[in-house]
């Protein structure tokens, strides 16, 4: 079942992205939205109970603050968008589910909303047929042009903020994807191992272990992350050929 | 007298002689060692009153040459010349006249039965001139330690001053920057050129994403507590990366290694974020056979700061060693010597910092 949700906010452009990024994830569902606080009052408090309501804090008339204890035996969460600082939003945050510092990213969006929902996480549609032993990537590099990765070129990828950089064996192409989304595409294939919180690698092409470093066949040199030493090392130890003279 | 003045009186005794511990130390070692040893080895020994009247008088001497005579002879330059010769004969007149005293009071009012005898020729003044010089010598020394100390003293406390007025001018503007311009308004801003943005242009919306996020952190800084939490750093930081890297299309190599539970580590404010600016600043972060990094790591309640990068062919030092400089200030100000600051170019041309701090 789709969640269903309301979003208030006096100004238009912000109604109009909070809106494109619910279309982004196909498991919620906008019941309706307002520009005017009034409005949202009479009809919220007459219409049906809600998943989730984006509010904005700062609103003529009657402040969000105000709106949200009047509704919010409406809905299951209470999301705050605000220009404000965080520490405005700690003073306010009884009433509140989470809040949304304005601007927002897409990432940070869904985040909060599969944070609140845990058990339908709403991941957008990631779709690639897993016979293919290809995917197509936008290349940032190149003016976003789809250009054409081989798992087995794959020699590791990076994650940087909102994009991710993918250093195959002749080439690195920087494309917007989250590693998140990466994980999913690479999630069939044994090969791949998440080494720190910024780096998937592929383990046949480490070339050398010095400690806490890996060296890759391309000269990339990647700290292992604490989290993921054991099961690195573990893949190691499993290649390491035992003598009984070391 | 009350019980309770009694004992304030005695109070008041004790922690005068607390006070002076070290100064009665000294005396107690010294005479033990003209009396007691030079007795020794002489085989000759004086009477207790001799030895303290005499010791009074040097004592007496000692501290009034330090204090008085050469405090007054040496306060104006000017004048130093004709009073520090003056003062000093005038001070030899005095102990010699004293001495001629304490000796005939000494000589018909006490026990004493040794060999010195009122007898006013060159060999009985040769004695106490030789001790007036040699206690004034040792007064002498003492006097300039006490200014050296003093000196040190008030230079460390100008320094002290001089650290607080930074960190108050930091604060100050950047309450005047917080002044300028109301958040409410600039963040609505920015979130509307970031909607409008974003499908068209998602390089630029992404630019100001990271820019807002900057100039929240200033907004709501933190940066006049003492301590923050690592995080936010890091978050600058990576905002700071994110908005060069699309400036430079991507092409910035730079790489900032970190483990998540080091997030919550507490350090001081603006140290991560003025070494990772000193490197876009300063440093060569475009050659790919070159690439720059910054590490944080923690171990054993040791938190470590590594960062690496290859220096401009151009040099532009400017600024770059007043930045260091207030970074080792505030370190020591603030973890003293659990804080270890290094920064050096190392052969290859790369320019190295390494910081340490011992988190309590």
């Amino acid at each position: 079942m789709k969640l269903t949700c309301i979003v208030i906010d006096d100004d238009i452009h912000a109604v109009n992205g909070i809106k494109s990024y619910i279309n982004y994830l196909p498991n919620i569902h906008l019941i309706n939205s307002y520009t005017d606080p009034l409005q949202a009052l009479n009809e919220i408090t007459a219409g049906d109970h809600v998943d989730i309501v984006f509010i904005d804090v700062d609103m003529p008339m009657i402040s969000g603050l105000e709106l949200s204890k009047a509704i919010r035996h409406k809905t299951d969460k209470l999301i705050f968008t605000t220009s404000h600082s965080k520490y405005a939003y700690e003073a306010f945050e009884m009433n509140a589910s989470a809040y949304l510092l304005k601007p927002y990213t897409f990432a940070r969006f869904a985040e909060t909303v599969n944070r609140l929902f845990p058990l339908s996480p709403s991941l957008p549609n990631v779709s690639i047929k897993r016979e293919d032993d290809y995917f197509f990537v936008r290349n940032k590099n190149e003016k976003n042009s789809l250009i054409k990765v081989r798992y087995t070129d794959i020699v590791a990828i990076e994650s940087l903020q909102n994009y991710v950089r993918i250093f195959t064996l002749n080439e690195t192409i920087v494309s917007y994807i989250a590693l998140s989304e990466i994980k999913i595409i690479l999630k069939d294939y044994q090969n791949f191992a998440q080494a720190h919180r910024s780096f998937i690698i592929a383990k046949n092409y480490i070339e050398k272990v010095e400690g806490n470093t890996l060296k890759m066949i391309n000269d990339l040199t990647i700290n292992i992350g604490n989290s993921y030493r054991e099961s690195i090392q573990d893949y190691i130890k499993e290649k390491t050929i035992k003598t009984n003279r070391s | 007298m009350t019980l309770i003045a009694k004992k304030n009186k005695l109070h008041k005794i004790s922690t005068w002689f607390s006070g002076k511990r070290l100064h009665i130390l000294g005396w107690t070692i010294f005479i033990f060692y003209e009396a007691i040893i030079i007795g020794i080895f002489v085989g000759r020994f004086s009477t207790l009153s001799t030895y303290i009247i005499f010791y009074s008088l040097n004592i007496a001497t000692f501290y009034f040459h330090a204090h008085v005579v050469l405090a007054f002879a040496l306060k104006n330059i000017n004048e130093r010349w004709w009073k520090l010769p003056l003062f000093i004969l005038l001070e030899l007149g005095a102990y010699l006249i004293l001495t001629v005293c304490l000796d005939y009071i000494v000589i018909n009012y006490t026990d004493y039965n040794g060999p010195i005898k009122l007898i006013f020729n060159a060999a009985f003044f040769a004695a106490p001139i030789y001790r007036a010089i040699y206690f004034m010598c040792f007064a002498t020394s003492y006097y300039f330690l006490l200014n050296f100390l003093e000196e040190r003293k008030k230079i460390e406390d100008l320094e002290k001053q001089r650290l607080n007025n930074i960190i108050q001018i930091a604060k100050s503007e950047n309450a005047y920057l917080k002044a300028q311009i109301q958040p409410h308004l600039l963040f609505n801003t920015l979130d509307f050129i970031y909607q409008n943005a974003k499908d068209s242009s998602p390089v630029a919306a992404e630019a100001i994403h990271s820019l807002a996020e900057m100039m929240r952190y200033s907004v709501d800084s933190n940066q006049d507590k003492e301590f923050i939490l690592l995080d936010e750093e890091i978050n600058q930081v990576e905002n700071l990366i994110n908005l060069h890297q699309l400036r430079k299309d991507h092409q910035v190599q730079l790489r900032f290694w970190y483990d998540d539970e080091i997030r919550n580590v507490k350090i001081i404010p603006l140290v991560l974020t003025t070494l990772v600016e000193n490197m876009f600043k300063h440093g060569e972060l475009l050659t790919p056979s070159h690439p720059a990094e910054v590490s944080l790591n923690i171990k054993n309640g040791q938190l470590t700061i590594e960062t690496s990068n290859l220096i401009k062919a151009i040099k532009d030092n400017s600024g770059l060693s007043s930045g260091m400089e207030n970074i080792k200030k505030r370190l020591a100000y603030t973890y003293g010597k659990n804080a270890e600051f290094s920064y050096f170019t190392d052969s290859n041309q790369y320019f190295k910092v390494i910081l340490v701090i011992k988190i309590k």
